[in-house]
């Protein structure tokens, strides 16, 4: 593998942001386009034929974000609610595009996926379906941009590692902090310049306040048959709109918070280490809804054996409290990253055994903690590139997007960011938090289980 | 089925006390003719009623906080009040005069949503919920039936995530093309993009509050409601729309 040609912080452009860490645990990545000749390229070439596969918030985020890529092209919408296919479909209008064909199952949507020429989909349904539609489409052809958690099983996870290596589909996971530029700045600060010394602690929350269930309009209620033909139904086999509108609460559809929320940023813990965990303990409790099934807080502490030699990471997900909202931090003898896709959020903090370089003593502070630590966003502008400001205007799911497109373009797996395979050694890593909480026990890895 | 959420009321606090003048807010170019509803200062109790105003019953919707919002961090963007919105006062009799009637805009065919939801009085933030008009600079406007006083609009664009809308414009007119006894009674088009010239208002993110505008007392038929995309995208929203007034004699 390639080294990147940045030394002292300063970024060669053609080197900044490579693509491809693929496999989880490569930190140093080989010169490929940055984001920004990422962008390029999901604008060149040929239109791509796409659909989206799950138009609920999540998809519809996704779908904005994928219309602003030129070139991208909405041919079909699938989901069993009318009020996601229309909202999907009005929108897909809205930008200029022809109305796309609607489906409610996407078995249909595939089965007509030749004579719409559809190149790729994006998938954002509840995680209980991910790796059954991405299997699906990969095997139709298409190659796949399917939202995190992959699956709520590591079967399932497998099962699409291996369909995308037996079909030489593209699939992307939808873990796009990896094609973040401020990210891969804070991990080249990080791994090789060492400007934080050893990194032997790390830390991450998501905070969110309780919030209530939610609710859909009468009008758009879907009927029993639907509900139950797609599986959303309750313990007792009734059919239940809302375990379709609440999905994340119910062990059925869903990892629970710590997939939901908490698989982004252990995601980052393995990345920026450069490992996967060696073991975690984790707790939790289920306070204020009874009937969510999962706990609604989780904290959790891993154990790495890193190269440069042990670490701990502490995480926690919160649904009953809001306050410091959500970041990573990594922390080592000489200084301490503070990230998160809020650029308010994202800080650098040196020890006194730390040494300032001299390119960002006139970088811009910012208060935060007590202390003013230098700006991240601004140390980022100064050594970026000149590109550096209009990456971080653009909306943060965009830039996994068109990494993406990009790969599917050039037909090329080595510049997704997040391919299957990184992916998967994250959801295993992940999914044995909750293991640990409801074992009570630290929960052991072995290097193989992150291998799919 | 949509559920039924509590409903917030805001309403008259105990206890007497001077109003702030420095919070009410007149529209440009012509006095109020009928008595001036008056907001008073945020966090201080409000008299029952003083000099003949008693605060507006305002029905909440409940709180909502679904997915990750885009960070909202813009000077132009006010902070947070911190606190519930103190109660506004206006003469006795004051009504939500739009509850129920006619909605046009710029976006005949929204993306999701009827244009007569924002007058339908429900204000839940959900999926359903809201309506959603094109990007860039869009409208919509009420027509109250005849010639109204009216003391504030409160508007509610989206409330599910933590965003703020652009370029929020209100103004009310005697006509229905806006061109006769224009009032603008907020305006945060700094930049006067939308062309209704440059205002000094900030931007604010919505909350299942809504935004309340002091209208003191303007006089007219029609309200028309501007913005120019949000902090998340470039679509234009509205849950609800109310219209706090007196029909005129």
């Amino acid at each position: 593998m390639e080294e990147n040609t940045m030394t002292d912080g300063k970024m060669n452009r053609r080197t900044f942001l490579a693509a491809a860490a693929v496999g989880a645990g490569a930190v140093i990545t080989r010169p490929l386009h940055g984001l920004a000749q990422a962008a390029t390229a999901a604008a060149g070439g040929g239109a791509i034929n796409a659909a989206i596969l799950g138009a609920g918030t999540q998809g519809m985020v996704l779908l904005r974000d994928a219309l602003a890529i030129p070139g991208v092209r909405f041919k079909a919408v699938c989901d069993i609610w009318a009020y996601s296919q229309k909202y999907a479909s009005g929108t897909i209008r809205k930008a200029g595009q022809d109305a796309p064909a609607v489906f409610e199952d996407y078995r249909e949507m595939l089965a007509g996926a030749g004579k719409m020429d559809l190149q790729a989909v994006i998938i954002a349904t509840p995680d209980w379906m991910h790796a059954e539609q991405a299997v699906a489409a990969m095997k139709a052809g298409l190659h796949v941009y399917c939202e995190k958690e992959m699956s709520q099983s590591l079967a399932g996870a497998g099962q699409m590692v291996q369909t995308a290596r037996q079909t030489g589909r593209l699939c992307q996971i939808g873990h796009q902090r990896r094609s973040n530029p401020l990210y891969r700045f804070a991990l080249d600060l990080i791994a090789r310049d060492k400007i934080c010394g050893r990194v032997t602690t790390c830390y991450g929350q998501w905070n969110r306040p309780v919030s209530p269930a939610s609710t859909w309009p009468e009008k758009f209620v879907i009927p029993d048959e639907t509900l139950k033909k797609y599986g959303y139904a309750d313990a007792d086999g009734k059919p239940s709109m809302h375990e379709f509108r609440n999905w994340r609460w119910y062990r059925k559809y869903s990892a629970g918070p710590i997939a939901d929320l908490g698989s982004h940023q252990i995601d980052i813990f393995n990345w920026f280490l450069g490992a996967e965990p060696a073991a975690v303990l984790a707790s939790g409790g289920r306070d204020f809804n009874p009937s969510r099934q999962w706990c609604q807080d989780i904290l959790a502490v891993y154990e790495y054996n890193t190269k440069g030699g042990s670490a701990r990471a502490f995480y926690q997900v919160l649904n009953s409290n809001g306050y410091g909202n959500y970041f990573e931090r990594f922390m080592g003898e000489a200084g301490t990253i503070s990230i998160s896709e809020d650029p308010a959020r994202c800080h650098l903090a040196f020890e006194p055994a730390g040494k300032v370089p001299e390119w960002m003593t006139d970088v811009a502070t910012v208060a935060a903690d007590g202390q003013t630590p230098f700006s991240l966003v601004e140390a980022f502008k100064k050594r970026g590139g000149p590109d550096a400001e209009a990456q971080l205007k653009k909306n943060i799911h965009r830039l996994h997007l068109e990494n993406f497109f990009a790969a599917v373009r050039a037909g090329d797996v080595k510049l997704l960011t997040c391919p299957p395979e990184t992916a998967y050694a994250t959801a295993a890593a992940v999914l044995a938090v909750n293991d640990a909480v409801e074992s009570g026990a630290k929960v052991q890895f072995k290097p193989e289980q992150f291998k799919a | 089925m949509m559920k039924s959420h509590v409903i917030g009321t805001l309403v008259a606090m105990a206890a007497a006390g001077l109003l702030a003048a420095g919070c009410q807010k007149k529209p440009e170019s012509q006095p109020a003719s009928q008595p001036a509803a008056r907001q008073p200062v945020a966090g201080e109790p409000a008299p029952a009623a003083a000099g003949g105003l008693v605060p507006v019953e305002i029905s909440l919707p409940a709180p909502l906080f679904e997915g990750t919002p885009k960070p909202v961090d813009d000077p132009q963007i006010e902070k947070p009040l911190g606190k519930r919105r103190p109660p506004f006062l206006a003469p006795p009799g004051t009504v939500n005069l739009a509850l129920g009637r006619a909605v046009t805009s710029s976006d005949s065919a929204p993306v999701i949503g009827d244009l007569e939801q924002i007058t339908d009085g429900k204000k839940e933030g959900t999926d359903g919920g809201f309506v959603e008009l094109g990007g860039g600079k869009q409208w919509v406007q009420i027509d109250l039936g005849s010639p109204c006083t009216i003391y504030a609009v409160a508007v509610w664009h989206y409330h599910k995530q933590a965003r703020a809308y652009r370029r929020v414009v209100v103004q009310i007119a005697a006509d229905q093309d806006m061109l006769s006894n224009i009032r603008t009674i907020y305006n945060s088009d700094r930049d006067n993009t939308l062309g209704l010239g440059v205002g000094k208002d900030k931007d604010y993110v919505d909350t299942h509050e809504g935004r309340l505008m002091d209208a003191g007392g303007a006089t007219g038929q029609f309200v028309r409601l501007y913005s120019n995309g949000n902090t998340a995208n470039d679509a234009n929203h509205y849950i609800e729309v109310e219209v706090y007034g007196k029909r005129a004699p």
